[in-house]
């Protein structure tokens, strides 16, 4: 770092204990900002600029120290590095440590509070950039990998029955083959398999598949002005869906956790087994 | 003794006048909002359909990227003038590089494409330096300038060239707002006048109709766009009936997405020196607006006036208004690195109860730039606003019980309209506009938030 009267006057201890950047090395730093995500395509704005002045507080000096991006000093007065994230880079801002320029610049930015990596940032300031971690990025990448090879086996190794009433859960249609099943989990369990292994464990899509079945076939029907699902047979209620639920969802929360539920769910099974549409609504359930 | 004074008058029951000014004062002092800026210059215009969409061309030229750790291969016995780089592409072909096309390096030295292997790790380009001899110094992450080509002597066509668009969209958004009266509480007189009238309603209409312009005025500004809704046959936001329900994005979604953001940013020669840089960068020609509430002023002002404190520009007299008695010390235009800046303060970015207050999420220190300038369209002599508002006409606008004008709405209902609606003695007044923002070269665009 340049220093100058007012700028950059840390103490060599701190300076000591600072991420530097090694000759021949190249680090690569993105932008927080840089980037929105709209119908899952990302979109870049131009740029984010970085202030190339802060205020740090050194512990070694127990005082709070002036940095800044300075590129020269000219009669004493300094000359500072304009410092953009570029939005044609995708938000990456790459350093290398042969050029003279990049290694102040990395200095300043890694010292900086706009920094997410930098520890002893004043976190009362919204970071800016971000170290791009090779280890952790590839980690990360291994570990999808990973899933999505658990994911895929667990398809693979699906009865057919199994595999229907899951996607039948995730709103196919219950005349599903198994093969056709078993391809839409494929898919779904390619683009999204730690989501997918999460969903595959859970004990509703039995739950799930049985209400669409029972839609489907006229056993229940569910009222969308109303948010309400109905017996078709006899026209009677059987549970208001709290708005903004899902309804499937908030038909499933009735069944686990209300004692009606439970008994709504036995009937919707057996008739969903025999396959008939209801006549009428069982005279247990009537109130 | 049975004397009369104001302790025994005052003790009478109702014998007493009130002593109350007739007027309610206005505290909040905010007429005129973002929304009634573009209206007063005209900037609305009308859309058919509850989306509105627009197209934008590209750069014709694109940055390359040496691939990240690749090694470039030097075919040229050390002296690096014919060399074979990999860039940074991830789908086989996508790099921009054509056979025949000419690079300009990092060190100023010219190389022509003369083979290309595409791959899906990155595509590898065979370059050879134009005078046979130059070092082009190739290192991994260097950028290269794809600046122009050169062609053989009675060659073939070299591979053809195509340009993509970018297509951009927002939305309308439905505001209303409404209020109702009794039939006792319309007859009933109050202390207060408004409009010279010792009414509540016309209290009530005033404050509705200033709210509900305050909303649309806020969306304009702050919006944040939802999904497509009205559209949607699943929509994901619905009121509490299950209708669906869309939000409209407004200026500052447009620039943060698009434009050129500054964040933590103190007003100094630096700034100025970045700002100006930036805004050449993207081919910004005009003026600029700057948009912002009085803490950024106050930013402005001071460092301005900084400048005028410097020994030249004080005594050539440039920069103050002095008639004898008052002191001028206020900015509202500047010139800067051949660019004119004009201030323009918006009252709705100090509102002291949705944007300027302690734990605010910060608006109140957020600069908009906005080219002061229209909009060219490619191809054509054509120029549009940069910005404006697009509203949906609304319907049977005035009949008996509506009032306003194809963009507003004001519905009068109950049984005490004037075409009564029902046998309830209320009035329910309703107010009502579907209307979104539109921002066309957000890209060009600036969003500078004080430190």
């Amino acid at each position: 770092m340049l220093k100058t009267k007012e700028y950059n006057n840390l103490s060599e201890e701190y300076l000591k204990g600072s991420r530097r950047l090694k000759k021949d090395e190249s680090v690569v730093l993105r932008s927080l900002n840089a980037s929105s995500k709209k119908n899952g395509k990302t979109t870049y704005n131009n740029s984010v600029r970085i202030p190339n002045v802060d205020t740090v507080y050194d512990p070694n000096l127990d005082d709070f120290v002036q940095i800044a991006a300075i590129r020269s000093v000219q009669n004493g007065a300094p000359r500072f590095f304009s410092i953009f994230f570029e939005g044609s880079r995708g938000g990456n801002l790459i350093l290398s440590g042969n050029s003279n320029s990049d290694r102040l610049v990395f200095d300043f930015l890694w010292n900086s509070n706009f920094n997410k990596n930098n520890e002893n940032r004043d976190t009362a300031i919204q970071p800016l950039f971000e170290y791009v971690d090779p280890e952790k990025n590839a980690a990360i990448g291994y570990n999808l990998f990973e899933e999505k090879a658990k994911a895929m086996q667990a398809v693979i190794l699906m009865k057919d029955s199994d595999a229907i009433d899951f996607a039948i859960s995730r709103g196919q249609n219950t005349d599903i083959t198994g093969m056709r099943a078993k391809e839409f989990l494929g898919k779904l369990a390619e683009s999204d398999p730690v989501g997918f292994l999460q969903m595959s464990r859970s004990t509703d899509k039995t739950i799930k598949a049985n209400i669409s079945k029972a839609v489907e076939r006229g056993i229940i029907r569910f009222d969308k002005r109303q948010h309400q699902y109905f017996w078709v047979g006899t026209g009677s209620p059987i549970t208001r869906i709290e708005r903004g639920v899902d309804h499937i969802d908030g038909m499933v929360n009735f069944i686990l956790t209300k004692k009606q539920g439970a008994e709504v769910y036995t009937e919707i099974e057996e008739q969903v087994s025999r396959n008939t549409v209801a006549a009428k609504t069982p005279q247990k359930l009537k109130k | 003794m049975s004397l009369i004074n104001k302790a025994y008058v005052s003790g009478i029951s109702w014998l007493d006048e009130r002593e109350i000014f007739n007027k309610v004062l206005d505290i909040r002092n905010e007429e005129y909002s973002f929304l009634d800026v573009m209206e007063l210059m005209g900037q609305s215009q009308k859309t058919d359909q509850p989306s509105y969409h627009h197209f934008k061309n590209r750069e014709l030229y694109e940055v390359e990227t040496i691939k990240t750790g690749s090694t470039p291969v030097d075919n040229s016995a050390g002296a690096f003038s014919d060399i074979d780089i990999q860039l940074s592409n991830t789908v086989a072909g996508a790099s921009s590089p054509k056979l025949g096309n000419l690079i300009l390096f990092p060190n100023q030295k010219v190389g022509l494409v003369y083979a290309k292997s595409d791959s899906a790790s990155g595509d590898t380009i065979s370059v050879k330096a134009v005078d046979g001899t130059s070092d082009l110094q190739p290192a991994a992450d260097q950028l290269l300038s794809i600046f122009s080509n050169a062609q053989g002597e009675g060659s073939l066509a070299p591979d053809p060239s195509r340009w993509g668009m970018d297509k951009e969209f927002n939305q309308i958004q439905i505001f209303k707002d409404s209020y109702q009266l009794t039939d006792v509480q319309l007859a009933s007189t109050i202390e207060v006048e408004y409009q010279g009238k010792r009414y509540y309603v016309y209290k009530a209409a005033m404050e509705s109709l200033r709210k509900f312009r305050g909303d649309v005025a806020h969306s304009m500004l702050f919006g944040r766009i939802s999904d497509e809704n009205f559209t949607n046959g699943a929509p994901t936001l619905t009121d509490t009936e299950g209708n669906p329900v869309q939000t409209t994005k407004g200026l500052d979604q447009y620039i943060t997405d698009a434009g050129s953001l500054f964040p933590g940013t103190t007003v100094n020669q630096a700034f100025f020196q970045d700002l100006s840089k930036k805004l050449d960068q993207v081919r910004v020609t005009s003026d600029m607006w700057l948009f912002m509430g009085g803490i950024p002023c106050i930013a402005f002002d001071d460092y301005l006036n900084g400048l005028g404190n410097s020994g030249t520009l004080a005594q050539a007299g440039g920069r103050f208004s002095l008639d004898g008695r008052n002191l001028d010390f206020g900015v509202d235009s500047f010139k800067l690195y051949g660019r004119t800046y004009g201030k323009k303060k918006l009252p709705l970015l100090d509102n002291l109860t949705t944007v300027n207050f302690t734990g605010s999420a910060g608006f109140e220190k957020v600069i908009y730039g906005v080219p002061a300038d229209k909009v060219k369209t490619h191809g054509g002599e054509g120029m549009v606003d940069r910005f404006r508002t697009r509203y949906m006409e609304v319907p049977g606008a005035a009949n008996n019980n509506s009032y306003g004008n194809v963009k507003y709405r004001e519905l009068h209902l109950g049984g005490l309209a004037s075409t009564p609606t029902n046998s309830r003695s209320v009035l329910e007044c309703v107010f009502e506009t579907r209307q979104g923002f539109e921002l066309f070269g957000a890209n060009q665009c600036v969003k500078i938030t004080l430190a």
